[in-house]
């Protein structure tokens, strides 16, 4: 034991929480049986309870090694915030290969994994538990100070009371597509979240697409990420939140691990996995929209600064996207009412006319549509802004039912789940953000009308012979 | 025995990270703040350390025994060398010039890299040093993932 250890004026483990949130990588120093040491970075750690850490095992290490003969060991860690550093000395205690603890540090080496595309390659064989025998704070004989502030973290003081006005606001919403972006906005003005996105699960369960976004350059409505994979993708297929403060450290990590796989043939090159979000993101929490045990979406915050996020903004969140969720059921619970009732039919119109036709290119393998040379949407929503756009130039129509789409043949629905409503908003808003010459409004409960500003000239297009 | 690759990667800004042992077996994990391998005798370098870290140098009296690790920050490619340190002494001019020039491109590293703010790293810096010499058994591929803790290929002989 170190001379003039106090325990009584010692660290205590709950003290360094932010250490554990793995932007500072934490060093571990192992001794074999004949005393020679070993010292290399730890991938993960995480504070078990008040005695005891755990520390994520993904290779049989020398360290692993060294441990099974002399179980002593020494951590460094250091608080990301102030940069404050603690020398923990830890005895091993056990190993889990199941269990929550063993979940836990596998969804944070998987977050990681996910970063390269490596879910599959790189995973965790065990959690390694220490007690912790003494925390020695490191003196910093410094030259400067820490300013006060240097991570920032939102001023959440009032969290609750935020949050039911929030929710006050979702409650006097008259449709999906205000909720949305009264969410979104909510979470802004009120909670500090100020890059969020939210992403529904698609009719196959095996994507979600970006409904809405808020905070970025590129709002990305329409992108999508594939269940199980990225940390979104992750959430979806786990049902569960997952919230990261070191982005940039684990993209590193994980690069790193890449290589050597690639190096010596375990993976074939690949690349990082692209996906919607921030640029220079180094926190992220996502969270499941769930309802009835069903999940709907999940939804997003990120921010540039390290360890921007804790427990609570995971609490807050889930709330936020559970009301999210009910309001998504609710409408497409009304949206399959109303589809049993009958519908009226719209007066034609003449179509807008003139010299400098737009065109408009669609491509029925994937449901894509361009305007001019300009990519606009794909899949379910292509195929319903094409079956409007034919029905409008042959027939003059510009005002449509979501029932009549839904029955519409030629878009292939599924019958007991469409997304319909949020395809429809998603469409809404693709159309908005392109600045395209056809735009999407709502007419009434149900009902909506096409809005078109230039001459049309619609063309199917195939794909070019490979 | 050290090439010279792997000298230019351990005398450049990378990560220093050191573990000793005490004659108990107890470990203990620090920081280095600057390495040179001595230009007449390639398996012999000279590790700069806290000098306020009394365990460490304890550990360094006692036992001798030494692990230090340096990684490069932006790559992670990462080499250990094992061996036992042979002397001790206050820190030179020269040693403090060097701890300087270190921190420096050390620092800017984790900064362009990580984002990390210069005055929050230079917290971490001691304001004294001592030298210590080491004698090198070993070197390892210590670069996170299934290989690290390969011996080097030069080591292979």
């Amino acid at each position: 034991m170190t001379a003039g250890y106090d325990p009584e004026t010692a660290p205590r483990l709950g003290d360094l929480a932010n250490c554990f949130e793995g932007v500072v990588p934490a060093v571990i120093a192992t001794a074999s049986a004949d005393g020679t040491p070993n010292v290399t970075y730890l991938s993960r750690v995480r504070m078990v309870d008040d005695e005891r850490i755990a520390v994520s095992n993904q290779f049989f290490s020398k360290t692993s090694r060294n441990l099974a003969e002399n179980p002593r060991a020494s951590v460094l860690l250091v608080d990301p915030t102030t940069y404050d550093q603690f020398r923990l000395t830890i005895v091993y205690e056990r190993t889990e290969r199941r269990g929550p603890l063993f979940e836990q540090l596998r969804s944070d080496v998987d977050a990681i994994a996910a970063l390269t595309g490596m879910e599959n390659v790189f995973k965790l064989r065990a959690a390694d538990v220490y007690r912790v025998l003494h925390i020695e704070a490191i003196p910093l004989e410094t030259r400067t100070s820490p300013a006060p502030g240097d991570v920032e973290r939102r001023a959440r003081g009032a969290a609750t009371v935020q949050l039911a006005e929030l929710s006050a606001r979702l409650s006097r919403c008259p449709d999906l597509d205000t909720l949305v972006s009264t969410a979104l906005d909510g979470l802004a003005d009120l909670l500090g979240y100020e890059h969020s996105m939210l992403l529904l699960l698609d009719e196959t369960g095996k994507r979600l697409y970006t409904l809405a976004s808020r905070g970025y350059d590129a709002e990305g409505v329409g992108s999508e990420v594939v269940v199980g994979e990225g940390l979104t993708g992750m959430v979806a297929a786990r049902g569960a939140a997952m919230r990261l403060g070191s982005l940039r450290q684990m993209g590193k990590y994980s690069r790193a691990v890449r290589r050597t796989f690639e190096e010596h043939g375990h993976v074939g090159p690949g690349h990082e996995v692209p996906v919607p979000g921030l640029a220079g993101a180094d926190s992220q929490v996502a969270v499941p929209a769930m309802v009835l045990g069903q999940l709907v979406g999940v939804l997003v915050v990120e921010s540039t600064e390290p360890v921007a996020f804790d427990e609570t903004d995971e609490a807050l969140l889930t709330v936020v996207a559970g009301i999210i969720a009910s309001a998504v059921e609710i409408d497409f619970a009304q949206e399959r009412a109303e589809a049993a009732e009958p519908s009226t039919t719209s007066t034609a119109r003449p179509p807008v006319t003139g010299n400098d036709a737009r065109l408009v290119r669609f491509f029925p393998v994937d449901g894509s549509v361009f305007v001019d040379t300009d990519y606009l949407i794909k899949g379910v929503a292509g195929r319903i802004l094409w079956s409007l756009l034919r029905q409008y130039t042959n027939d003059g129509r510009d005002e449509f039912t979501n029932k009549e789409v839904r029955l519409d043949p030629t878009l292939e629905l599924p019958e007991f789940r469409d997304n319909l409503e949020s395809r429809l908003i998603l469409l809404k808003r693709r159309l908005d953000e392109r600045g395209a010459p056809v735009r999407i409004e709502k007419s009434g409960r149900g009902r909506f009308r096409l809005v078109v500003s230039a001459p049309l000239r619609l063309e199917v297009s195939s794909p070019p012979e490979p | 025995m050290i090439s010279p690759e792997t000298a230019a990667h351990l005398e450049s800004g990378c990560s220093l990270i050191v573990g000793t042992v005490g004659p108990d077996g107890e470990p203990h994990a620090t920081r280095s703040w600057g390495l040179r391998v001595l230009p007449d005798e390639p398996s012999r370098v000279r590790v700069l350390l806290d000098a306020s870290d009394a365990p460490i140098l304890e550990d360094l009296a006692r036992s001798g025994a030494i692990a230090v690790t340096g990684t490069d920050v932006p790559t992670l490619r990462s080499v250990q060398l094992k061996g036992r340190a042979i002397s001790f002494e206050p820190a030179t001019d020269a040693d403090e010039d060097r701890a300087l020039q270190f921190c420096d491109q050390l620092i800017t590293a984790i900064n362009a890299t990580d984002g990390t703010p210069r005055h929050l790293i230079e917290r971490l810096v001691p304001r004294r040093y001592i030298a210590c010499v080491i004698a090198v058994d070993t070197l390892f591929d210590q670069t996170p993932g299934p290989r690290a803790g390969a011996p080097l290929p030069a080591q292979v002989q």
